[in-house]
């Protein structure tokens, strides 16, 4: 099992997530939500990697804790995170708001793939990488 | 102009509630996490750092300054309807 540090004084749990596009790798911040279906990327670190939200074709209802919104969805060649990779995922082109130091949501149809303890009485997120799929 | 590679976590303490855009040097690649890179861009609006992002190829990465702000609770879901 792979360890990351916990940190218990973080209002939220924040990952670095290595994003692989048809044209280039960046690097940001997400934040880890088991309350998020779907894996939700700013539209314009998508747009950097290759990705164009506007050329979309697929588009679909998200409720937010905002409200009800319509946006596009991509597949994404790459998601590294917390010692584990999915490859061709489904991710939602959507802004948090801007006092909001991550670039999006890393979301259960990332998470659900993966053993993923989150051990917060040892400071530690553990995560085993054997794929469920 | 002849960039210096640095510590991200050096970068980081230089700047306060500002995003930074970074060409990233050396990562661990077992966390994803970069550790050593080029300050490209610095701004506290993340669409002036995405401008300057566009215009440079390789590997970058866009880290805030500062860690989550203690007065700032979050709750973020997104549920998709079919």
């Amino acid at each position: 099992m792979t360890k990351f540090p916990l940190d218990l004084a973080s209002q939220v749990i924040l990952v670095n997530v290595t994003l692989t596009g048809p044209v280039r790798l960046h690097n940001i911040y997400l934040i880890l939500d088991t309350g998020a279906t779907f894996t939700m990327i700013s539209p314009e670190i998508l747009l950097r990697i290759g990705l164009d939200p506007t050329k979309s074709e697929k588009r679909r209802t998200i409720c937010t804790a905002s409200g009800i919104e319509y946006v596009p969805f991509l597949t994404v060649p790459s998601i590294k995170a917390i010692g584990a990779e999915r490859k061709n995922i489904e991710v939602c082109a959507h802004t948090l708001p801007p006092n909001i130091p991550a670039r999006g949501l890393l979301g259960l149809n990332f998470l659900r793939h993966f053993n993923i303890p989150l051990n917060f009485l040892d400071n530690h997120i553990g995560t085993t990488c054997k794929e469920i799929n | 102009m002849n960039i210096q590679t640095q510590k991200i976590e050096d970068i980081r303490k230089r700047y306060d509630h500002e995003w930074l855009l970074i060409a990233v040097d050396q990562m661990n690649e077992a966390t994803s996490t970069p550790l050593t890179g080029r300050l490209l861009a610095h701004n506290p609006d993340p669409l002036e750092i995405h401008k300057v992002a566009m215009r440079h190829d390789g590997f970058l990465a866009t880290i805030y300054s500062n860690d989550w702000p203690e007065d700032l609770a979050a709750c973020f879901y997104d549920q998709i309807s079919t």
